[in-house]
C-alpha cells in the first residue's frame, strides 16, 4: 500500500495556484519561501490527530433550491402551502411532506434546521457562499468545502481520490471548484453513480500498464538528462499518483454491480439513489468528502422549480426520499453512521407565494438544512418559521453558523489559514458560531 | 471550453498596504501620450522608436544580453525543423517532411523552411488557436449560452494568412459590430457580453499588456493606475450593447445604444448613485470633448488610441507573446503584465523588436521571419532553461498548448477527431449540452490559459489519465493487423525491430532515438518476446512521455 501520497489533481509546485504575479514572487520570495515551510509542517504534525477524528462528509446537493412547503416544513391550513399534504414523522408533532414517507420514519437521526437565513437569492451567488461560506467576491476565488477537507486531509495516503463529486451540476457555469487552493483540490468527478468515469479503466491489464510504466521510466531518463530534468520529474509525479489510482483494486468501490439488488431497489434505481449508494462504498474506503447531486430525471430545471412547481416537485421527492432514508439506514447497519456527518441542502428555499401551476420563486429566508450522523444529535428540530412560513420566528441559523459546525464536527480549526498564491491569508471560516444544540 | 477566469487576488491583499502609504505618485507621469521619441528607452511611457532593423542587428543586440547564445552550437536540422514546425504550425513535422528537409542540399533550407510555413494555411490556423484562447480563457461564461469559438478561430486565421496588420485585427475585433455567426471579429465584445468594466480590463491586459483590473476598485498599487483612468477607460464601451441567445453562441449579436453613460460607483457608499465617466485614455489623457457619444465613434476611437505608434505598448504587448512562445519566456512574465513594476529581460532586444514591429505596420509574418532567420535562433534560443528567477521553484520549460496536443497526436498516430451528434433543444431539456469533439476532450484536459507562465498550470491527473487509458488514443496504439493503425501497417512494412523503433521515433517525436534509448526498446522487444505487445508498450511510452507535451 502506497504511502503519503493523497489521490487528489496534483501539481509539483506546492500550492498549485493560479495567478500569481511576478512582482510579487520576486518581492516577497524570502518570506514567503518560510511561510509555506511553516504552514507546511503544521499541517504534518496535525495529520495525526485529524485522523484519530477521521470524521467524513456525504453532502446531498439538492440543486436548484428545494420548497420547503414541498419537503420538511409543509404549513397545513395556510394558504401558501398547496396541494402537498403533511404527514407526521416519528418525532412527535413533526410532520413532513407527503412525498418523503421513508425520511419521515428517520427523522429521529435528522437534526432538521428549519430556520437558515441567507442575503443572496440568485443561484450563482447563494451557490457560492453555501458551498464556499463565503460571500461571493469577484476577486477571489473561494474554494468549495469539499477542496476545504480534501487539503485539511491532505496527509493521509490513499489511492483513491479525497474529494468526489456524484452527479452534474445543472448549469456548469455556476458551479464551485477548489478555487484559490488550485486544481490539485478539485473534485474527482463521477457523472453516472456505477460507471467509471471516462479513462479511469485501463483499457489493459494491470501488469500490461505496470511494464510500460517501467519503459517508459527507463526511456524518459533520456529526455531527463538533456534538459528535461524538471518536466520528467512534474509528469512523474502526476503518474505515480495517476497509476496508483488505475492499478489500486479499490477502484472497485465505483463499481456497484456487487452490491445486494434489494439495496439497490431501496435506495431507488436513480441516478441520485444509486449515487448515494456510491457514496456509502466510497466513504467506506476513506475517501474524505462526497457530493451527490439531485438536479431529478424530468427536466433541467432540477430544483429550481419556478414552473409548474406541483407536478415537478414531487417526482423530485420521490427520487431523494428513498434514497436519503437508505443512506442513513445504511450507514447505521455498518456502524459508519458515527463517523459520516450527512448534510441536506441546496442554496436557499422557495417563496410561499406560489404560481397557479405551483411555481415558486427563489427565497433566502427559513430554507432547511438537515444533518445526521457524526455525533450530531438526530431527532430535533431547530428553529421554526411563522404560520405562513414567512418569517424565521426563532432561532435564525447563518450559513457562517452552519460552517462553524461543520468544522466543529469534521475537527477542523476555522481559524486555521490558508495562503493564497499571492500569499494572502484566508480564514477557513470567517464569522459565526457553532450551532450548539446539534450537540447537546 | 476555457475554464473559468482567474481574476488577480493581488488587488485585496496590497489594498491594505496602499491605503496606509499612499498609492505612488503620478509627478513623473506623461501627461498625455507623448509622440514618438528616441528618448529613453527605459520610459515605460514613451512608445518604441518605429524602426526597422535586420536579422544581423537583432543578432547583434542578442549576443550582447545572452552571449552563450551566440557561442552555442547550431541546433541540428532534426532539431531546428521540429522546433520551427512547432513554432509556426503548431504540430511536429511528419516523417516525409523529416526526409525532404534532410535531403535539401539548399545553404538557406533553414530560411527557407520558415518562409514556406509561414506561407502554409496552418501558420494561421495555429496562431488563431493561440489567440483565441488568450481571448477565451478569461470570458467568464454566460449560463444559458455555449460559448463556440470556431467562427472567431476562422476569422483570426483568415487575418493572420493574408498578411492583415495587427492592428487592424485589434481594431475589428475592439469595434465589431453584428451577429457572430456573421462578423466573427464581434466575439471580443460579444461574449463578453458588452461589460464595460470587463472590456476595458481585457483590452488593456490582451493588447497593451497593462493590468488595470484592480482600479476597477482602488488604485492600482504598484502601476500607478487609478480607478477614475480605469473607469474613463470603460466609458468607451458605455453604448456597446450585446445580446445572448439561449444556447447557441455564434448567435450573439452585438449592438448600440443611443443613450447611457458608464458609471464609476462610490466606494464609500455604494447606494450613492456614483460618478458619469467621459471616455479617456489611459496615462491621464484628459477626456477629449470631441468625443461624442456614439458608439461606433467612441469604439473606433479606442482602437486608434490602442493601436497608434504612440501607444507605449501595444507593439511591446504582441512582442511580447511572439517572443514568450518562440523563446520559451516572455521578456516580460506573465506575458500579460508589462506593468511598470515589472523587471523585463533582456530590455533592448524587447525595444528594437517592438520598434521593428512598428515601423512594419504591424506586420505579423515579418516579425516571425526577422526572429526565426536569426542565428540566435538558428542555435537553439530558449529563455526559460536560462534564468532562475526565483529558487524556491525549478524553472519549467514551456508546455504545449491542448490544440498542438491534438495537432501531435494526429500526425503521430492518426487520432480522428470524432464529434457526436448534437441534440436539439427541448421543453424539458432546455439547454443540452454541445456534443464535444476528440479535439474538446483533449483541450479539456490539457488546454491552459497562455497567458499564465507555466508554473502557474501544472500537469494533472486528468491529463494522466487521457494518455494512459483513453480509448481512442489507445485504439491507435494497437499493434493487431486487423486494426490498421499506423503501428499495424508499420510493423508489417518494417521487419527490422531496429529500423521499426527508429521510425516510431520519428513520427511521434520527430526525432531519432539515442543509443540507449534504441537499446533499451530493442532489449524489451527481446525479452518480452511478443512483438506487437513489445511495440505497443513502446509507442505507449513515447505518447507518454513528459517530452511529448513539452516544448523544446
Amino acid at each position: 500500500m502506497s504511502r503519503l501520497h493523497p489521490i487528489v489533481d496534483v501539481a509539483v509546485s506546492a500550492d498549485g495556484v493560479v495567478g500569481r504575479r511576478g512582482f510579487l514572487r520576486g518581492a516577497l520570495a524570502a518570506g514567503a519561501g518560510a511561510m509555506t515551510l511553516g504552514w507546511h509542517d503544521l499541517l504534518i504534525a496535525k495529520a495525526a490527530e485529524l485522523r484519530k477524528s477521521g470524521k467524513s462528509m456525504i453532502l446531498l446537493w439538492m440543486d436548484g433550491g428545494p420548497s420547503q412547503y414541498e419537503t420538511f416544513n409543509p404549513k397545513p391550513g395556510s394558504k401558501y402551502q398547496g396541494p402537498a399534504l403533511a404527514i407526521n414523522s416519528v418525532l412527535p408533532g413533526v410532520q413532513v411532506a407527503e412525498y418523503w414517507p421513508r425520511t419521515a420514519r428517520m427523522l429521529d437521526q435528522i437534526a432538521l434546521v428549519r430556520s437558515m437565513v441567507s442575503s443572496e437569492k440568485e443561484h450563482d451567488r447563494a451557490i457560492a457562499l453555501v458551498r464556499t461560506g463565503y460571500t461571493p467576491n469577484p476577486a477571489v476565488r473561494y474554494p468549495s468545502w469539499g477542496s476545504v477537507v480534501a487539503r485539511d486531509r491532505e496527509q493521509f495516503e490513499s489511492d483513491l481520490p479525497s474529494f468526489v463529486r456524484i452527479g452534474r451540476p445543472r448549469i456548469t457555469t455556476r458551479d464551485v471548484d477548489a478555487g484559490v487552493l488550485g486544481v490539485k483540490y478539485n473534485p474527482f468527478k463521477v457523472d453516472t453513480a456505477g460507471e467509471m468515469p471516462p479513462n479511469v479503466t485501463s483499457p489493459v491489464a494491470a501488469d500490461v500498464v505496470r511494464r510500460r510504466l517501467a519503459l517508459s521510466r527507463r526511456l524518459e531518463a533520456e529526455f531527463a538528462s538533456s534538459g528535461g530534468a524538471a518536466a520528467v520529474a512534474e509528469k512523474q509525479q502526476v503518474y505515480d499518483r495517476t497509476a496508483r489510482l488505475v492499478l489500486s483494486p479499490r477502484v472497485g468501490a465505483f463499481d456497484l454491480s456487487d452490491e445486494p439488488e434489494k439495496l439497490r431497489d431501496s435506495y431507488g434505481r436513480t441516478n441520485f439513489g444509486q449515487g448515494c449508494l456510491l457514496a456509502r462504498r466510497l466513504i467506506e474506503q476513506g475517501v474524505s468528502f462526497v457530493e451527490v447531486i439531485s438536479t431529478g430525471s424530468v427536466s433541467d430545471q432540477g430544483w429550481d422549480t419556478h414552473k409548474l412547481g406541483f407536478d415537478q416537485t414531487p417526482p423530485l421527492c420521490e427520487e431523494v426520499d428513498p434514497a436519503y432514508s437508505t443512506l442513513l439506514t445504511d450507514l447505521a447497519d455498518r456502524g459508519m453512521l458515527e463517523n459520516t456527518l450527512v448534510v441536506w441542502m441546496g442554496e436557499f428555499g422557495r417563496t410561499p407565494k406560489f404560481k397557479s401551476d405551483g411555481g415558486r420563486e427563489h427565497y433566502a429566508e427559513g430554507w432547511q438544512v438537515g444533518l445526521s450522523g457524526a455525533n450530531v444529535r438526530g431527532g430535533q428540530v431547530i428553529g421554526a418559521t411563522d404560520r405562513d412560513g414567512v418569517k424565521v420566528t426563532d432561532r435564525p441559523v447563518s450559513v457562517q453558523d452552519l460552517f462553524q459546525t461543520l468544522c466543529r464536527v469534521l475537527s477542523i480549526d476555522p481559524h486555521e489559514e490558508y495562503m493564497t498564491a499571492d500569499r494572502r491569508p484566508i480564514k477557513i471560516v470567517e464569522g459565526g458560531a457553532v450551532i450548539d444544540e446539534l450537540f447537546g | 471550453m476555457p475554464e473559468r477566469a482567474h481574476l488577480p487576488i493581488c488587488c485585496l491583499l496590497l489594498l491594505g498596504l496602499v491605503c496606509a502609504i499612499g498609492a505612488p505618485g503620478d509627478a513623473a507621469r506623461a501627461q498625455s501620450l507623448p509622440a514618438s521619441s528616441s528618448a529613453a528607452d527605459d520610459d515605460p511611457y514613451v512608445a518604441p522608436k518605429p524602426q526597422a532593423i535586420t536579422t544581423a542587428q537583432l543578432d547583434d543586440l542578442l549576443s550582447a544580453e545572452a552571449p552563450e547564445f551566440s557561442q552555442a552550437p547550431q541546433l541540428s536540422d532534426e532539431a531546428f525543423l521540429r522546433r520551427t514546425t512547432f513554432d509556426l504550425i503548431g504540430r511536429q513535422p511528419t516523417v516525409a517532411e523529416q526526409a525532404d528537409f534532410a535531403a535539401d542540399p539548399s545553404p538557406t533550407k533553414r530560411t527557407d523552411l520558415v518562409d514556406r510555413l509561414l506561407a502554409s494555411e496552418q501558420f494561421g490556423r495555429n496562431w488563431a488557436d493561440y489567440w483565441s484562447d488568450v481571448i477565451a480563457y478569461r470570458v467568464p461564461p454566460p449560463e444559458l449560452t455555449y460559448l463556440d469559438y470556431r467562427p472567431l478561430k476562422a476569422w483570426l486565421a483568415g487575418g493572420l494568412n493574408s498578411g492583415a496588420g495587427w492592428d487592424e485585427m485589434v481594431t475589428a475585433l475592439v469595434t465589431a459590430k453584428g451577429k457572430i455567426a456573421d462578423v466573427p471579429a464581434a466575439t471580443f465584445v460579444g461574449y463578453h457580453q458588452a461589460d464595460a468594466t470587463n472590456l476595458a480590463a481585457e483590452t488593456s491586459r490582451i493588447f497593451l499588456g497593462q493590468q488595470i483590473l484592480c482600479a476597477q476598485c482602488h488604485d492600482h498599487p504598484f502601476d500607478h493606475w487609478q480607478r477614475t483612468e480605469f473607469h474613463a477607460l470603460a466609458a468607451f464601451f458605455a453604448r456597446t450593447k450585446a445580446k445572448l441567445p439561449w444556447n447557441v453562441g455564434p448567435d450573439t449579436v452585438v449592438s448600440a445604444v443611443d443613450k447611457g453613460e458608464h458609471v464609476m460607483p462610490d466606494m464609500e457608499d455604494p447606494a450613492k448613485p456614483g460618478s458619469k465617466m467621459k471616455p479617456a485614455f489611459l496615462l491621464h489623457d484628459p477626456a477629449d470633448p470631441r468625443i461624442g457619444k456614439d458608439d461606433a465613434e467612441r469604439r473606433t476611437r479606442l482602437a486608434q488610441w490602442v493601436t497608434s505608434p504612440a501607444n507605449p505598448w501595444f507593439a511591446k504587448a504582441y512582442v511580447n507573446r511572439v517572443w514568450s512562445r518562440l523563446a520559451g519566456r516572455g521578456f516580460f512574465e506573465p506575458v500579460d503584465d508589462l506593468g511598470d513594476s515589472q523587471v523585463p529581460m533582456w530590455p533592448s532586444v524587447h525595444e528594437a523588436l517592438s520598434g521593428h514591429f512598428t515601423a512594419t505596420g504591424y506586420d505579423i509574418k515579418d516579425l516571425f521571419r526577422l526572429i526565426m532567420h536569426s542565428d540566435a535562433y538558428a542555435r537553439g534560443l530558449r529563455m526559460d532553461t536560462l534564468e532562475d528567477e526565483t529558487p524556491a521553484e525549478s524553472p519549467q520549460p514551456l508546455r504545449m498548448r491542448g490544440d498542438e496536443i491534438f495537432a501531435a497526436w494526429t500526425v503521430g498516430i492518426d487520432l480522428p477527431n470524432k464529434r457526436p451528434p448534437a441534440v436539439e433543444p427541448t421543453n424539458e431539456i432546455r439547454f443540452p449540452p454541445p456534443p464535444a469533439s476528440t479535439r474538446d476532450l483533449v483541450n479539456t484536459a490539457f488546454g491552459t490559459d497562455p497567458s499564465l507562465s507555466t508554473v502557474d498550470a501544472p500537469r494533472t491527473m486528468a491529463q494522466a489519465l487521457w494518455m494512459m487509458n483513453n480509448e481512442q488514443l489507445h485504439a491507435q496504439i494497437d499493434a493487431s493487423p486487423e486494426s490498421d493503425t499506423m503501428l499495424a501497417r508499420l510493423l508489417n512494412e518494417e521487419q527490422e525491430d531496429d529500423a521499426a523503433c527508429q521510425k516510431l521515433y520519428a513520427r511521434v517525436l520527430a526525432r531519432k532515438p539515442t543509443n540507449a534509448e534504441l537499446r533499451i526498446a530493442i532489449e524489451h522487444v527481446q525479452e518480452l518476446g511478443d512483438r506487437r505487445a513489445a511495440f505497443e508498450d513502446v509507442l505507449w511510452s513515447l505518447v507518454n512521455s513528459a517530452e511529448f507535451t513539452t516544448r523544446q
